[in-house]
């Protein structure tokens, strides 16, 4: 029904000659289903099943919208629909709108996004731009009817520079259907932090695709918080296309009621003296779905590679499941690779022990579990960031955030 | 304070305690000894309230109140503090931090403000010196890489921060090496007072040289089967459990 849609709305549109053989691609191929091996645990059958429209209509934005949802920072580049809306005045940061921009693709659903996104913009930091404080690219979403909506941003480190983004994306409409991509390309020696705060509404349907491209002696991080939406699905990779890179991932997922939410990161080790990080941690409510993939492919000229992996997980209920799946690859021989995930439940031993020093089970159960993420908040240097993944989880634990 | 009758208590499918009979009052000291398997561990926790354990008959008295009613949260509220055997590491929690919410969650069950951060700092303070506790140890994440002896020290630490009424201490003493015993029998000798109890759970007289009890009780296949002065406590250590047949 939705490639219905599509296909009425291409008629209209004026497409380059690249976003054509997108389309032809995505057409060939459709959307992933539970048969492609990466998508096996999350179908998209129930998402799809709505009637989206693709015409994005206008709304009102207003300062006390764009304070609830900011972080309090200063500088912010505001989208409404995928359309800029405000961005800062920063010396060496501009934003520019693109007519064609390609971008490296990890499934049709990139393909897609290339073919028929209205609104594609390039973020370019200057060579040796050092920002102090973190930018926040917040995106407003607010249609008239229900709406798969495109995203498509590229971002540029040039060398040198120092970057630091916060993304969310703000869905204060109807059902919304997210097709984000972002290609961040990260210079040589530059470093790129972007954190990704996913705390949508029910009616937010997200698929979120990044990219990151390193040269040499550069530092990436993407800190990916997944704490509401119906569903998400996040594809993650890093390609580390020179020597001496560094690749950091870290996520904490905390959903309840019937949430869902996939975790897939690949990181392609293709050169000598690399590392990469990755630790995501889950905590599962009610009946939530969760998946974790992480792979990591070391390739056979990539020598002297240190890879860890981690993916732990707590279950609160009975109802609530999650499918962890670390995939190694590795055709190097001289490699530090290590790889560990588990799944539990709140130790009862432990339990009784705070009880026993007069802890309500709510609050020993709470603190239990922020004991159990603090590994990935130490991880965090932006007190911003730090500060928000409390609250949310305070939140989601229902105990008092000064506890935390 | 205390007073436990005819008390039967199982595990599983497993009796452990077959009729335990035990009265403490206020200022009184104490011990409870036997051999391994006795159920001593079992009784203590039992009054603090642990569920995997099943009371099958008998009761719990404390302060007038039934005990058994109580959730373990708030059997600590209302003073009762247990000493574990083995205390859980908690990484990621500090010591000070769960000091801290300890003693609020206690304030809020009775509507009472939050310790505020000088009266705490004061506590800390006090109670440091008084077990020779080093103040940078309150940052560490709870008994995370303790040694046996520094978890049975943070133990009796929390003790002296929550100023509990009844306090059982489950073998306290296993762990400690002679100058850290003597240090945590003089915090626990200066918390006594006239107007709380102590029950030592032990398996060695050493321990009541320094905290000197004013009953002995040796439990045996779930019930208590003798009590005495401290001189019981001598002779069970001269002549073993087998006087007892």
């Amino acid at each position: 029904m939705l490639i219905e849609e599509i296909k009425k709305y291409v008629v209209d549109a004026d497409l380059t000659s690249t976003q054509k053989k997108s389309l032809d691609y995505f057409l060939e191929n459709g959307f992933p289903t539970t048969k492609d091996e990466d998508w096996k645990y999350t179908s998209l059958k129930k998402v799809l099943k709505r009637k989206y429209c693709l015409k994005s209509s206008d709304f009102e934005l207003n300062d006390e919208m764009i304070q609830q949802y900011s972080l309090g920072v200063k500088d912010k580049i505001i989208f409404k629909n995928g359309k800029i809306y405000s961005e800062p005045k920063i010396l060496g940061v501009s934003i520019k709108k693109m007519k064609d921009l390609v971008m490296p693709k990890n499934s049709a659903l990139c393909y897609l996004n290339e073919a028929i996104c209205e609104n594609s913009y390039e973020i370019v930091f200057d060579k040796n731009l050092n920002l102090d404080n973190p930018i926040e690219i917040l995106h407003f979403i607010n249609n008239y009817n229900d709406y798969f909506l495109q995203l498509r941003t590229k971002i540029t480190c040039g060398s040198g520079s120092n970057v630091k983004l916060v993304e969310r994306f703000c869905n204060i409409g109807n059902n919304t259907l997210i097709n984000s991509c972002m290609h961040a390309d990260v210079k040589r020696n530059s470093f790129f932090e972007i954190s990704k705060l996913q705390s949508y509404n029910d009616n937010t349907h997200t698929i979120d695709n990044t990219l990151v491209d390193q040269d040499r002696d550069s530092t990436a991080n993407v800190h990916t918080f997944s704490f509401d939406g119906s569903f998400i699905r996040n594809n993650l990779n890093f390609y580390q296309n020179n020597e001496n890179c560094t690749s950091n991932m870290n996520g904490i997922t905390i959903i309840d009621k019937s949430n869902f939410v996939d975790h897939h990161t690949f990181v392609d080790h293709k050169f000598q003296n690399c590392l990469s990080n990755e630790s995501y941690k889950g905590v599962y409510f009610d009946s939530t779905k969760g998946v974790f993939n992480g792979k990591i492919m070391v390739r056979p000229d990539a020598q002297k590679i240190n890879a860890f992996q981690s993916n732990n997980n707590l279950l609160f209920s009975d109802n609530a499941s999650i499918k962890t799946k670390p995939q190694l690859e590795i055709y190097a021989d001289d490699v530090k690779c290590s790889h560990g995930c588990t799944i539990g439940q709140i130790d009862k031993k432990s339990l009784f022990y705070m009880r026993s020093r007069g802890f309500s089970e709510k609050t020993a159960k709470g603190l239990l579990t922020f004991a159990f993420l603090i590994e990935v908040i130490e991880k965090l240097n932006a007190k911003e960031i730090v500060d928000y993944a409390k609250t949310e989880i305070a939140k989601k634990l229902s105990i008092e955030k000064d506890l935390l | 304070m205390l007073e436990i009758k005819n008390l039967k208590a199982q595990i599983e499918d497993k009796t452990i305690l077959s009729g335990v009979n035990l009265k403490v009052n206020k200022g009184e000291v104490h011990a409870i000894m036997g051999p391994n398997g006795s159920g001593k561990s079992t009784l203590s926790s039992v009054i603090a309230g642990n569920e995997d354990y099943e009371v099958s008959s008998g009761s719990i008295k404390y302060e007038g109140e039934d005990l058994l009613e109580m959730a373990p949260e708030e059997r600590s509220h209302r003073g009762v503090f247990l000493s574990f055997q083995y205390p859980v590491e908690i990484p990621g929690l500090s010591v000070s931090n769960f000091i801290k919410t300890a003693i609020n969650e206690k304030r809020k069950a009775f509507g009472q403000e939050n310790i505020s951060a000088k009266e705490l700092l004061q506590l800390f303070k006090e109670k440091c010196e008084l077990l020779n506790i080093d103040k940078e140890y309150l940052s560490r994440s709870l008994n995370e890489g303790f040694s046996g002896g520094e978890k049975k020290r943070n133990e009796i630490f929390q003790m002296a921060m929550m100023e509990p009424k009844l306090s059982i201490l489950d073998e306290t003493d296993s762990g400690l090496d002679i100058d850290a015993l003597k240090i945590v029998a003089n915090g626990v000798n200066s918390l006594k007072s006239s107007s709380n109890s102590i029950i030592l759970i032990t398996h060695y007289q050493r321990l009541l040289n320094y905290i000197v009890p004013d009953f002995v009780h040796i439990l045996k296949d779930g019930k208590i089967v003798m009590s005495g002065d401290k001189s019981l406590a001598l002779k069970l250590e001269k002549e073993g459990y087998s006087f007892l047949n």
